[in-house]
């Protein structure tokens, strides 16, 4: 067992010397070593963005909501009992435990006009098929009255 | 790519009414058990329960409603958007089911014995009506789930740290060091990670002073990233962690992070390192701040982050510019009524101080707060005290006041509170309560409680500090700093407006400090100049500190590192020094264990170093309440607090070693003992072991299971199963808890039986991590079985705490033992704390008639008495009066000697000073003579021992027979009187230097010959050793000489000193036995036990072996 002597933490006495010095006389900072440093990985940084491989991410066009989802489908693999009618963005369930298999339903894709949108009452309503709330209310005669109703009564984003 | 499903035709019509023909309603509620069979799976719904909930609800709703129908008939002549015909409240559901009717009908049982299965069988169409129910129930819990995640997200998008997201984030990519200033309440704790690991960062380090913040930070961050149920959001602390490799956002202590920075890799493992509450200017935030620094200039790709409410922010941004961007965030504070309430209490009136503490104005805001504001306008009370007893005394008056105003829930936090009962401050209040939280300066900062609207601020704080030269603690109460009051007011402005009422003056307000004073002042710096040193920092005077702590504390830590053996004269990290820094606890503690495993008894001192580094078990009612006092009487050993405790600790062990898992909860609760320390303890036990494995200290051998049989092992398997589950279980049940406090909580506390049905969950944790051989195992390190290994280990523990040593008072024996006081080397008169054992029979430490000795011809008014005993204790403590902390009584002369770090003696050794404050005189010269002449021998095997042991060439049979002598050494019957000196005594004892050139011939009987005798230049005299000096005092230095008879070789020779006859002895034993002069105390006992060991120089090696010739033979082979 030896005593740790060399430790890349040591700092040279002239560096620490340099501290010091920074410290008294504000001036002379511009020319030392670290603010060249900085600049240098400010290049380095922009140009390597770190790469994200993770969850593909679900944008509410209508409110922004932004999540992350597991799967674009009508059922998702770790649950054999439930799906949905249509195809949704789904993701596992955050809220309860993994063992209890369960998924949450983010939104989906308007039947209508192709738009992302998620399941808030003001931006999507579903009826047999999927609408963005715009489509909703461009179409709204030909809802069952029931349901023309409830079209009137969400409020927009 | 959207199908329109198929439906199942009898989906949509299966809604007539049909159960109108029993007399009692039809529900499904009668066929839980059969439908449970029928539907549900683990996969279907979270909680079957809760759909029952449901179906009830919904069947009654729909009982009131008779059941409109809702298949009426929309036909739309033109159906663009091809909607269904036929509108039906099932196609607003957007959930489907993947069984069809007939599959789960097929699951009917046909015969069942259920009264109401038989009188009328569930149908098909039952069925798919149930079917229906059930998609509408998971509908339903979609959208409160969608719900929670919306307001979860829109009050994340509402904290004022937000509107910085980008801006953040830009300059954590582009900047070196973020400085990120925001008042509590910004978010900026909670959501900086967040945004980080958002941006791609993978390794997010984010520190804490507290370990409750990490704990509560972890928990938050991770339902906000909706990351409860796996791993991304993990803590550490120092007993605890929930990290794994997939861990993005981490959050630990700030001393956990400095251990990390001690291994090689500079903390390679982050790539952001997130430092909060910065402002707080802890020890190790400070010292972090530091290294962080020079860390900047070894890794380039490291970012660091500094978050700090808007105290002093320019303090850091300086320390780091010019690498440093700094975002100031304002906090989101609602407006604050402020009102100044100073006590004008009678005392005050008079002129007096008034000594106790009253509790009546807090209570009177209490009155103030219900008269004035309705009790359906909700909002919390947070009342900021000094100390514990000061919370004490007003809970025990609220409470009193709540026996007629039952609208108040009291709940005092305190740091040396469980977790878990500290935990109990975040929960509500039921409608129509106000909680009352009762807290130190913890709620000030880091701990931020929700819905508190009222703060009641006493402006006072209890601040430990610390005089690095008499080595004592300081607890007194002081005036908070400005920040501090500002930020205690903030406190009641982060949900709503609020009140704070001041109990002191606008013009006191004025007089306060500006800022609190940096901890790093007010503490003992040793244990952090010796992290310094190990880490590769040598020159603690040249380490970048935001703010330097005081030179003289600097000199005064290194000094005292010194003393220890820690530091060579050159500053240089020693080995024991290495091994020191190496265990997270004070340098007396670690050297405990070092000795410990050097004496082989590692397990006791294992469990003695964490009963004396866990704060103590005893709570306040274990002194107050009578009947726990007697409960535990058989604990009590007259030896000292440090035995006592672990005689508890290991009456614990035995309780959970009998294999009947007996209720340890009530067995601590009848005794006053608070259970967390007691796990705590062996928690930490395991974490010494690992170290002093690591360390090569020890062999830790409970680490696998590869002693059990294989019948063992599957017996430990199924339990540690069993305990997974019901751990599991505890976690889920908790989880879902929904926490609202209990009115009569304190009243449950007192009553002992009624949380032990409840599962004990640290009981599970610790089956979990013992198996019942480990428990035994433990329970066998923490006894001292003989007097013999009971004596080793007081000498073991003195090793460690010395020169914590105090001497009796010479009037002490005639005063009553509350008055009795004791000397210690920096702090005259200090009393024995009165919750200690000696404090309560310091009678032990008195001598008694029949110890003391009367010795006619010997001059001086002190008692000669060969049973003086001295205290050697943990710490000093000044509060009111200085105390005496956990004490432990020893032989008073052996243990000075053995461990005093300079003795100075005349000529013939009948006076001897210890560390030149006490002195020693002995009536008998020659029995001194043999007393000190034993001592260093000791000494010096023990040095010798010491430096094997660390290079891993332990001698265990040395070891062994060194520990015989050194309790036979404590046993020596020898009359002695012991004495402090004083300042004027201290002027006139010593000789002093002659200045002359001195010659020193023939052996030195108390050290080995390569130790360079010199004149000493402070006392005169010969230095005859590292710690000795010899014929260096005034007194009895004239003594004539006889002419000398030597008991071994019948020769009579003429002496002048007492050392040359001890040189003649020397000579004259040498040349009896085999053994030479050389290094001979080591030696000796070396070649005493191993009869055929000869002498070996080796050519390779330095100093002189003593070996067998097969260990010679193997040493050879070594250097091949």
């Amino acid at each position: 067992m030896s005593v740790k002597q060399e430790h890349p933490l040591i700092i040279k006495s002239e560096t620490k010397l340099d501290i010091k010095k920074s410290k008294n006389n504000e001036d002379s900072e511009k020319t030392e070593t670290p603010d060249v440093k900085a600049e240098e990985t400010k290049i380095v940084k922009t140009e390597t963005e770190p790469v994200v491989e993770e969850r593909p991410i679900f944008v509410c066009k209508n409110c922004n909501l932004t999540e992350r989802y597991d799967c674009f489908n009508n059922r998702v693999s770790f649950n054999r009992n439930l799906g949905t009618k249509v195809d949704y963005y789904l993701a596992r369930d955050p809220f309860s435990p993994r063992s209890k298999r369960q998924f949450l339903i983010l939104g989906s894709v308007c039947s209508m006009c192709d738009k992302d949108v998620c399941v808030k009452p003001e931006c999507s309503i579903f009826y047999s098929k999927f609408f963005c709330s715009i489509c909703a209310r461009k179409y709204i005669s030909n809802f069952p009255t029931s349901i023309q109703e409830k079209i009137k009564t969400t409020k927009r984003i | 790519m959207y199908r329109e499903k198929r439906r199942n035709p009898n989906d949509e019509n299966s809604n007539s009414k049909h159960q109108k023909t029993s007399k009692r309603p039809f529900t499904f509620l009668d066929y839980k058990r059969i439908l449970e069979k029928v539907f549900f799976n683990e996969e279907l719904v979270e909680d079957i329960n809760d759909i029952w909930l449901f179906v009830k609800k919904f069947e009654s709703f729909t009982m009131k409603k008779t059941t409109t129908d809702n298949s009426v008939v929309a036909n739309l002549s033109y159906n663009p958007l091809e909607l269904p015909e036929v509108f039906d409240k099932m196609h607003l559901i957007n959930l489907k089911m993947y069984y069809s009717d007939d599959e789960l009908a097929s699951r009917l049982p046909t015969y069942d014995q259920e009264e109401a299965y038989e009188k009328r069988p569930l149908t098909k169409e039952d069925i798919s009506k149930f079917r229906q129910l059930v998609l509408m129930y998971t509908d339903f819990k979609q959208k409160e789930k969608f719900n929670k995640l919306r307001k979860l997200r829109e009050t994340q998008q509402n904290l004022p740290v937000y509107q910085f997201k980008d801006e953040i984030i830009e300059a954590v990519r582009h900047h070196r060091v973020v400085i990120i200033a925001g008042d509590t309440g910004c978010g900026k704790s909670t959501q900086i990670p967040q945004y980080l690991s958002n941006a791609g960062f993978k390794r997010i380090a984010c520190t804490q002073p507290r370990r409750i913040a990490c704990i509560s930070l972890s928990k938050r961050v991770a339902y906000e990233s909706l990351s409860i149920h796996n791993n991304d959001v993990g803590y550490q602390i120092r007993f605890e962690k929930t990290v794994n490799k997939d861990t993005k956002i981490l959050f630990l202590t700030e001393g956990l992070l400095l251990r990390q920075v001690c291994g090689e890799d500079l903390l390679s493992q982050y790539d952001v390192i997130v430092l909060d509450e910065i402002h707080e200017r802890h020890l190790h935030g400070d010292f972090l701040l530091g290294v962080m620094k020079c860390l900047l200039h070894q890794r380039s790709d490291v970012k660091l982050v500094l978050m700090s409410a808007t105290i002093n922010v320019e303090l850091f941004s300086k320390y780091f510019s010019p690498l440093a961007k700094l975002i100031q965030v304002p906090g989101r504070l609602y407006p604050i009524k402020l009102e100044y309430h100073p006590i004008i209490s009678e005392m005050k009136v008079l002129g007096k101080k008034s000594e106790r503490f009253d509790p009546s104005p807090f209570i009177k805001i209490m009155q103030m707060i219900d008269k004035k504001y309705p009790k359906h306008e909700r909002g919390d009370v947070l009342m900021f005290l000094s100390g514990m007893a000061e919370i004490t005394a007003v809970v025990d008056a609220a409470r009193v006041y709540c026996e007629k105003n039952d609208t108040w829930i009291i709940l005092p936090l305190h740091s040396s509170m469980s977790l878990g009962e500290q935990d109990k401050v975040f929960d509500y209040a039921p409608e129509g309560t106000r909680k009352c939280i009762v807290s130190t300066n913890i709620a000030e900062t880091s701990i931020t409680i929700d819905g508190i609207r009222f703060v009641i601020d006493s402006g006072k704080v209890k601040e430990m500090s610390y005089d690095s030269t008499s080595k004592v603690q300081r607890l007194k109460e002081f005036w908070v700093s400005k920040a501090s009051a500002d930020q205690r007011k903030g406190r009641a402005g982060r949900t709503g407006p609020g009140v704070c009422f001041r109990l002191y003056s606008e013009d006191e307000f004025d007089a306060m400090a500006d800022y609190s004073t940096p901890e790093l002042q007010k503490v003992p710096l040793d244990a952090l100049l010796l992290q310094m040193v190990a880490m590769g920092l040598p020159n603690a005077r040249l380490f970048p500190f935001i703010e330097p702590p005081q030179p003289e504390n600097i000199e005064n830590a290194i000094e005292s590192l010194k003393q220890h053996g820690a530091l060579t004269k050159e500053e240089r990290l020693t080995p024991i020094g290495n091994m020191l820094s190496r265990l997270p606890v004070d340098i007396p503690l670690g050297k405990m264990l070092i000795m410990g495993s050097l004496f082989d008894q590692l397990e006791p001192v294992l469990s003695l170093a964490c009963v004396l580094s866990v704060q103590t078990p005893f709570t306040n009612k274990a002194y107050k309440d009578s009947e726990c006092e007697r409960a535990r009487m058989d604990l009590e050993s007259d030896h000292g607090d440090p035995i006592i405790l672990l005689n508890a600790f290991k009456q614990w062990l035995e309780l959970k070693s009998d294999g009947q898992n007996t209720n340890t909860r009530q067995w601590c609760k009848r005794r006053g003992f608070e259970e967390q320390r007691f796990y705590e303890m062996t928690k930490l036990r395991r974490q010494f072991k690992d170290l002093l494995d690591e360390c090569g200290l020890v062999k830790n051998e409970e680490k696998n299971m590869d002693d059990m049989t294989s019948a063992e092992r599957a017996l430990r398997h199924g339990e540690l199963k069993l305990l997974r589950g019901m751990k599991k279980t505890h976690k889920e049940e908790d989880s879902r808890k929904r926490k609202v406090l209990k009115k009569d909580m304190w009243e449950i506390e007192d009553n002992l039986d009624a949380e032990d049905d409840s599962v004990d969950i640290r009981d599970i944790d610790f089956r979990m991590r013992h198996n019942q051989r480990q428990v035994k195992q433990l329970l066998k390190g923490s006894t001292a079985i003989s007097y013999k290994d009971l004596m080793m280990l007081k000498i073991i523990l003195s090793s460690g705490l010395y020169p914590h040593i105090a001497i009796n008072d010479e009037f002490n024996s005639c005063k009553t033992t509350k008055e009795h006081l004791f000397h210690t080397e920096g702090k005259p008169f200090v009393s024995l704390h009165p919750m200690s054992y000696f404090g309560n029979h310091s009678d032990v430490l008195q001598l008694s008639e029949s110890e003391i000795i009367h010795v006619p011809e010997f001059k001086g008014k002190n008692i000669v008495s060969s049973k003086h005993q001295i205290l050697i204790y943990m710490s000093l403590l000044e509060t009111t009066k200085a105390y005496i902390m956990n004490s432990l009584r020893m032989p008073g002369a052996q243990t000075l000697l053995l461990f005093s770090r300079n003795i100075c003696t005349n000529r013939n050794f009948s006076q001897i000073i210890c560390d030149s404050w006490l002195l020693l005189e002995f009536p008998l010269p020659e029995a001194a003579e043999n007393l000190i002449l034993k001592a260093t021998k000791l000494r010096n095997t023990w040095d010798n021992l010491l430096k094997l042991k660390l290079e891993e060439r332990s001698n265990r049979r040395a070891e062994r027979q060194l520990s015989i002598d050194m309790v036979q050494f404590m046993n020596a019957e020898i009359g002695y009187t012991i004495k402090r000196l004083l300042a004027a005594d201290q002027k006139v004892m010593y000789i002093g230097p002659s200045g002359e050139e001195i010659t020193f011939t023939g052996p030195n009987p108390f050290c080995s010959d390569d130790w360079q005798v010199y004149e000493d230049d402070k006392y005169g005299g010969l230095r005859l050793a590292p710690y000795l000096t010899y014929d260096c005092l005034t007194g009895q230095s004239l003594v004539v000489y006889d002419p000398w008879t030597c008991p071994s070789c019948n020769s009579t020779i003429e002496v002048t000193s007492a050392l040359e006859k001890l040189q003649h002895r020397q000579v004259c034993d040498s040349q009896t036995t085999s053994g030479t002069a050389e290094g001979e105390a080591c030696e000796d006992v070396m070649a005493k036990l191993k009869p055929n060991a000869k002498r070996y120089d080796c050519p390779d090696c330095p100093g002189v072996l003593y070996l067998t010739p097969t260990e010679m033979l193997k040493h050879k082979k070594s250097h091949l």
